[in-house]
C-alpha cells in the first residue's frame, strides 16, 4: 500500500521528469496547415569584411636588406597592416639559410619569413622544408625573371620569390681607357671587349701604354667567380641537367686555360675581391703609383652602388659600364652574380602575414622600384623596368643610362648550372682547382679532375 | 633457509636495495648535481649518440634517414681533402706547439722567479689575448699580414727586406696561422705552467744551485722533470687544438690557399653544411675522434715510459 508520503514523492518525481523530458525533446514537426506557401526571401547579404593578417611576423634577414625596407616601404606596409608586428633577426647572408636549415631539421624555431641569396636558397629548395608559394607568384609569372624563377622551382612548384638579380656587366675606368688611347664611351668599350680574347688584347694595350693592371685576379685565394661567369653565360656550369658533375669536362678545362692566359700575359693584379688592396685599386687615382688603379671589374650590377657609396667614392665620373665579354664571338654577354629571394619555411607561425609582406613589399611594382631607387638592388621583376627611373642618367657613371643596360642584361641571363643543392661544395672545389692551376701546382685538367672527384665523393653524384 | 653463497664477485657488491637506500639517503646531493647531468644528456650525450647513428645513414638534414651501413666509412680512405686536413693538423702542430710550449714555460719560469716587479700585470697582459674575441683577432691579423699595405710588410720594406706573401703562399699561410695561434694561446698555457711551477718547492732548485748546478742545469734537470705532467697536459690539449682549429682558420685564411690550412673540423663542417651530407660528416667526425683518442693514448703512454 502506498502511503501519502510516498505518493507525494512519486508525483513530484514524475512532474520533474516530465519537465526535463519536455525540455530535452526535439521540436516536433509543425502540423501542416493550409497556409499560403511562404515567399522565399533572398538571403540577406552581410558585408564581407576581409580579415587582414595580424600578429607577430619573425623575419630572418641580413642587416643591409632590413635597412632597405626600413628606409623605403616598411612604414607603408605597417600602415596597411597595423596589426602585424615585425621582429627582425639579423644573420650574415650565407648564415640565414644555414640557420633556417638547422631550424627545419629541429622542427622548431623556424622564422615566419626569410630572405637570402639564391646560392643558399637553392639547396633548401632541393632538400624540401619550404612552403609552396606558387599561388602568390602565379599572377606575376610573366614578369618575374625566368632564370631566377628556375632556381625557385622544383617539380613545377615555386618555393621562393625572387627579389633582386645580379646581372653581370663590366665596370671600367674611362680615364684609364683614355690614357691608353682607347675609346672610352660605353659602346666602344663594349665592342673592344666583345669576347674574352678581345678583353685580353685590350688589357695588353692598357698594360703596354699605361702600365696599369686590367683587373684583379688573385692566384692563391681566387674565389672562382670569373670561371663561374664564363660557364654561366654559356648556360653551363659545374653539373648538367641530369645532375652529373661536369667540373672536369673539356669546356671547364678550356675556360680555366682562358683565365690562365691573363696571368700568362701578366696584365692583371693579384688583388683579391673584397679585400683592402682591391678596394684601394678601385678607388685609386690614375697617377697613384703606390696603388695603381685597375681598369675594369666584371661583376654584378649591384656593384654600382658599392662603387658610388664607398668602394670608389672618389672616382665619380671616371667609371663607366659596358657589356661583359662573351665567351666566344656572338655568344651571350650576360651572367649572374648574387641576388636574393624570399621564402617561407614550413612551420612558419604566421604564413598569412608572411605572404602579405611578400606581396606588398616585393610583388608591388611601385614598392619594388622604391627599393631599387634607394639601394640599387636590381629587381628581378621586369614590370619595374618601364619605370622612368630606369632611363635616368647616372651622374656617378658620367651620366650614362646604366639601369637600362642592367635591365637589358638581366633579361638575357641564361640558366647556368652553378646554383643548386651542392652549389657551395662545387664552387669551393672549383675555386681550389683554379688556385692549384694558378699557382702552377697542377695542370688545368688535373686540378679539375681532382676537384670533380672530391665533389663526387662528397655528394654521391656521378 | 635461503643462504646466500658468498663469492668474490658479490662480496663487496651492495645489494640493489642497499644501493637504492644509499641513493635515497643522499637524494638532495643527487638533486643538486643533476642539472649538469640533465644538460649534458640533452646537449652532449644525445647529439653524440645521434651523430653515431647518423654515421651509418644517408641523411641530408631533411626527410628520412636511410640506413647505409658502413658506406660512409668506406668513403673516408678516398677523401683527399679530409686526409689533407689531417696532415695540415700535423704540420700546424709541429709549427707552433713546440715553440708555444717552450715560450709558455720560459715565461712562466721568469714570472715565477720572484725577480719580476709587477708580476700580476705581466701575467694579465700575456693572458689577455686568450680572452680576446678570436674573430676580431683573426681579422686584425689579416689586416696586419696583408700583402700590399699590411703593417708587417711595411716594416719589412722599411728595413729594406723583401716582403712576404703571408696569406698567398702555402707555407707562409701556415706560418701566419701559427703566429695567430701562438699569440692567442700562449697566455693560457703560461698560466697552466705557472700554476704547475707554484706547486714545486723552491728548495729543490735552490738545493741544486747550492750543489753547483747552473740555473740552466737546474731548470732542465729539476724543474722540467717535475713539470712533466703539466707539460703533458698542455701538449695533449694543444694536439687536440691543432686538429680542431676553426675560428682562427675561418677568419685568417678560410682554409686556403689550396686547402693548405684547412683543418678536420672545417672539413666536417663543410660536408655537413655545404653539401648537407650529415651522415658522411658524422662518419668523418667519429673517425676524427678515434684518431685523436688514439693519439692522446700514445702521448700518455710515451710520457709514462719516460717518467
Amino acid at each position: 500500500m502506498f502511503n501519502t508520503k510516498n505518493l507525494f514523492k512519486i508525483l513530484t518525481a514524475l512532474i520533474v521528469l516530465s519537465f526535463v523530458l519536455t525540455a530535452c525533446a526535439q521540436p516536433t514537426e509543425t502540423p501542416v496547415v493550409d497556409e499560403p506557401p511562404a515567399v522565399e526571401q533572398p538571403p540577406v547579404e552581410e558585408p564581407v569584411v576581409e580579415e587582414k593578417p595580424s600578429g607577430k611576423l619573425v623575419i630572418w634577414v641580413q642587416q643591409a636588406n632590413q635597412d632597405v625596407w626600413e628606409s623605403t616601404v616598411l612604414p607603408a606596409f605597417l600602415e596597411e597592416y597595423p596589426d602585424i608586428e615585425i621582429e627582425f633577426v639579423n644573420y650574415a647572408p650565407d648564415e640565414v639559410a644555414n640557420q633556417v636549415g638547422l631550424a627545419i631539421q629541429g622542427g622548431i624555431g623556424v622564422p615566419d619569413l626569410a630572405v637570402t641569396e639564391y646560392r643558399s636558397i637553392t639547396a633548401l629548395v632541393e632538400l624540401g622544408g619550404l612552403m609552396d608559394l606558387t599561388a602568390i607568384v602565379e599572377p606575376h609569372m610573366d614578369v618575374l625573371n625566368t632564370t631566377m624563377m628556375g632556381y625557385c622551382t622544383k617539380d613545377g612548384n615555386v618555393y621562393c620569390v625572387p627579389w633582386d638579380i645580379g646581372p653581370v656587366v663590366t665596370f671600367y675606368r674611362r680615364d684609364v681607357f683614355d690614357a691608353a688611347g682607347l675609346a672610352s664611351d660605353p659602346d666602344s668599350v663594349s665592342a673592344a671587349i666583345a669576347t674574352y680574347d678581345d678583353l685580353l688584347d685590350t688589357c695588353k694595350v692598357i698594360q703596354e701604354r699605361t702600365g696599369l693592371p686590367c683587373f684583379g685576379l688573385n692566384k692563391a685565394n681566387n674565389y672562382g667567380t670569373m670561371l663561374e661567369n664564363m660557364l654561366w653565360q654559356q648556360g653551363l656550369g659545374f653539373y648538367d641537367e641530369n645532375g652529373n658533375v661536369t667540373i672536369d669536362d673539356p669546356y671547364v678545362v678550356e675556360a680555366l686555360e682562358k683565365i690562365g692566359a691573363f696571368w700568362e700575359a701578366d696584365v692583371v693584379s693579384d688583388s683579391l675581391e673584397w679585400t683592402d688592396p682591391w678596394y684601394a685599386e678601385l678607388n685609386a687615382d690614375i697617377d697613384n703609383m703606390d696603388t695603381p688603379p685597375i681598369a675594369t671589374v666584371t661583376i654584378g650590377a649591384w656593384m654600382g652602388n658599392f662603387l658610388k657609396a664607398w668602394a670608389a667614392a672618389d672616382q665619380a665620373g671616371n667609371w663607366g659600364v659596358a657589356m661583359m665579354p662573351a665567351y666566344s664571338p656572338g655568344g651571350v654577354r650576360a651572367s649572374n652574380q648574387g641576388g636574393s629571394a624570399y621564402f617561407i619555411p614550413e612551420g612558419s607561425q604566421n604564413v598569412e602575414a608572411a605572404k602579405a609582406f611578400i606581396e606588398f613589399v616585393n610583388l608591388d611594382v611601385d614598392n619594388q622600384v622604391a627599393q631599387f631607387v634607394y639601394s640599387d638592388y636590381f629587381p628581378a621583376n621586369s614590370a619595374t623596368y618601364t619605370d622612368p627611373f630606369f632611363q635616368e642618367p647616372d651622374p656617378y657613371f658620367g651620366n650614362q643610362v646604366t639601369r637600362a643596360l642592367f635591365a637589358e642584361v638581366a633579361e638575357k641571363v641564361p640558366f647556368g648550372f652553378i646554383y643548386g643543392q651542392y652549389a657551395v661544395t662545387m664552387s669551393n672545389n672549383a675555386a681550389t682547382a683554379l688556385q692549384n692551376y694558378a699557382l702552377g701546382l697542377r695542370s688545368a685538367q688535373d686540378a679539375l679532375t681532382e676537384a670533380a672527384n672530391a665533389v663526387r665523393l662528397e655528394t654521391g653524384l656521378q | 633457509m635461503n643462504i646466500k653463497k658468498l663469492t668474490k664477485s658479490n662480496l663487496n657488491k651492495p645489494s640493489s636495495s642497499s644501493a637504492w637506500k644509499q641513493i635515497k639517503k643522499s637524494r638532495w646531493a643527487y638533486v643538486f648535481i643533476s642539472p649538469f647531468y640533465i644538460l649534458f644528456a640533452i646537449f652532449g650525450l644525445y647529439p653524440m649518440l645521434l651523430s653515431l647513428y647518423l654515421s651509418f645513414t644517408r641523411w641530408k638534414g631533411v626527410g628520412e634517414m636511410a640506413f647505409a651501413g658502413l658506406v660512409n666509412f668506406a668513403l673516408i680512405p678516398q677523401d683527399r681533402v679530409f686526409w689533407q686536413s689531417m696532415m695540415n693538423g700535423v704540420i700546424l702542430f709541429m709549427l707552433y706547439v713546440p715553440i708555444m710550449l717552450f715560450l709558455a714555460l720560459a715565461l712562466a719560469v721568469i714570472l715565477n722567479s720572484g725577480k719580476i716587479k709587477g708580476f700580476r700585470v705581466f701575467r694579465t697582459i700575456i693572458f689577455l689575448p686568450f680572452i680576446t674575441n678570436m674573430v676580431a683577432a683573426g681579422f686584425s691579423f689579416r689586416i696586419l699580414l696583408e700583402k700590399q699595405n699590411g703593417l708587417m710588410n711595411m716594416l719589412l720594406r722599411i728595413f729594406g727586406l723583401p716582403t712576404i706573401p703571408w696569406l698567398e703562399n702555402i707555407w707562409w699561410a701556415r706560418v701566419s696561422l701559427s703566429l695567430l695561434i701562438i699569440w692567442a694561446w700562449l697566455g693560457y698555457n703560461m698560466v697552466i705552467m705557472l700554476a704547475g711551477l707554484q706547486t714545486i718547492p723552491r728548495d729543490l732548485s735552490e738545493a741544486a744551485l747550492v750543489d753547483g748546478a747552473t740555473p740552466i742545469q737546474a731548470f732542465f734537470r729539476v724543474t722540467v722533470p717535475l713539470m712533466r705532467p703539466v707539460i703533458l697536459f698542455c701538449l695533449i690539449t694543444s694536439t687536440i687544438g691543432s686538429f680542431g682549429l676553426f675560428p682562427e682558420v675561418m677568419t685568417l685564411t678560410m682554409g686556403g690557399p689550396v686547402n693548405a690550412t684547412i683543418t678536420p673540423l672545417i672539413r666536417i663542417y663543410g660536408v655537413a653544411f655545404g653539401s648537407y651530407q650529415f651522415g658522411y660528416a658524422s662518419a668523418l667526425a667519429y673517425t676524427f675522434f678515434a684518431m685523436i683518442f688514439l693519439l692522446t693514448v700514445i702521448q700518455f703512454r710515451l710520457n709514462r715510459e719516460q717518467v
